[in-house]
């Protein structure tokens, strides 16, 4: 057998199929590459929420910090104004019982309350007592009685309890 | 034979945009969809968090400025809540002013998160109630933080009076 023409070489996969292969590879590594490039970004991001989580957390407990400190210093303030105020109403009572008691009657015992007063003693007379004392008493007290008794040595002794509304 | 070569042409072709549509469809939606997901929420998040902290840090710079006036304008009550109650020092500084003085710890102590406070029954004996005016009066002075509560007993005892009466003490209970 003889032929007229000369063999051509084949080839595996023809012209058109290799640049379809080419096209194809090409837009597959665009794509990949497009995919790692946005997957790199995510990642960036996440990253920098990681890193500002913590730093986040570490404001978060300075912000809860000073606010409690805040609180605990407001609280201080406000208990020390209390204990001004209290002890103060304290002093301003014990001053006028002094001021209040005169020379003619004699205390044996007082029993301060915040809104009550209970005076126990013994005067010459129940006048003394009914003239000098109770009428402060009556001006500062909503509430104000007394009860005498004669005692062995010939004094009124006397229990006066005094009481205000509280306010 | 031009024509058999020109069908299987179009067949190829046809082969060849149906595995390309596959892989830009497959590409897409396995790979690059969640990619741009991903990165939106990613961003999406970094920008709100960014934002909150932004807002943080000023609430952070409000309060310390805060914090630092109350400092200021609170020194010496801070100064004194910030020593801690001695019965001994407090037994020392009372009797300046009596005779006597006996401080009976309560059971009733209470401390909180931020505040101790102990509770002390006293029993004192005074030459004069003028004595005892002073010593609450003087109080305000005192370093520390002392209550004296009603009610206040005081009793007339041949030439002294004995005054009983609870007190509360209070300091700050550091962290």
């Amino acid at each position: 057998m003889h032929s007229f023409i000369k063999p051509r070489k084949k080839r595996l996969i023809d012209e058109m199929s290799s640049l379809w292969i080419i096209f194809i590879a090409l837009m597959s590594i665009g794509l990949v590459g497009f995919g790692v490039y946005v997957n790199y970004k995510s990642s960036f991001y996440i990253k920098m929420l990681e890193e500002g989580e913590k730093k986040h957390q570490a404001l978060d407990k300075k912000v809860k910090d000073l606010k409690s400190d805040i609180q605990i210093f407001s609280m201080q303030k406000e208990l020390s104004y209390e204990v001004s105020s209290s002890n103060l109403i304290l002093k301003d009572s014990i001053k006028n019982l002094f001021d209040l008691v005169p020379n003619q009657v004699t205390l044996t015992k007082v029993v301060m309350e915040k809104y009550a007063l209970e005076l126990q003693g013994y005067t010459r007379s129940k006048e003394s007592y009914r003239l000098l004392l109770e009428p402060p008493l009556k001006s500062i007290f909503d509430e104000s009685r007394v009860e005498f008794s004669i005692n062995k040595k010939g004094f009124f002794q006397f229990i006066s309890h005094n009481k205000m509304e509280e306010k | 034979m031009s024509k058999k070569n020109n069908s299987s042409g179009a067949v190829k072709f046809l082969i060849y945009i149906l595995i390309f549509l596959i892989l830009i469809l497959s590409f897409a939606f396995l790979f690059i969809i969640p990619q741009i997901t991903k990165y939106k929420n990613a961003k999406a998040t970094y920008v709100m968090d960014s934002k909150k902290y932004t807002v943080l840090l000023e609430d952070e710079k409000e309060l310390s400025k805060k914090l630092s006036l109350i400092k200021e304008e609170n020194k010496k009550i801070i100064e004194t809540f910030s020593q801690e109650f001695s019965k001994e020092k407090f037994t020392t500084h009372a009797k300046k002013y009596f005779d006597e003085v006996k401080l009976t710890k309560l059971d009733s102590d209470t401390h909180s998160q931020a505040l101790k406070t102990y509770k002390f029954s006293a029993n004192l004996k005074a030459q004069n109630p003028k004595k005892f005016y002073n010593f609450v009066k003087d109080l305000e002075n005192y370093k520390g933080v002392v209550k004296i509560n009603f009610p206040i007993t005081i009793l007339s005892k041949n030439n002294h009076l004995e005054i009983k009466f609870h007190l509360s003490a209070y300091s700050m209970n550091s962290k």
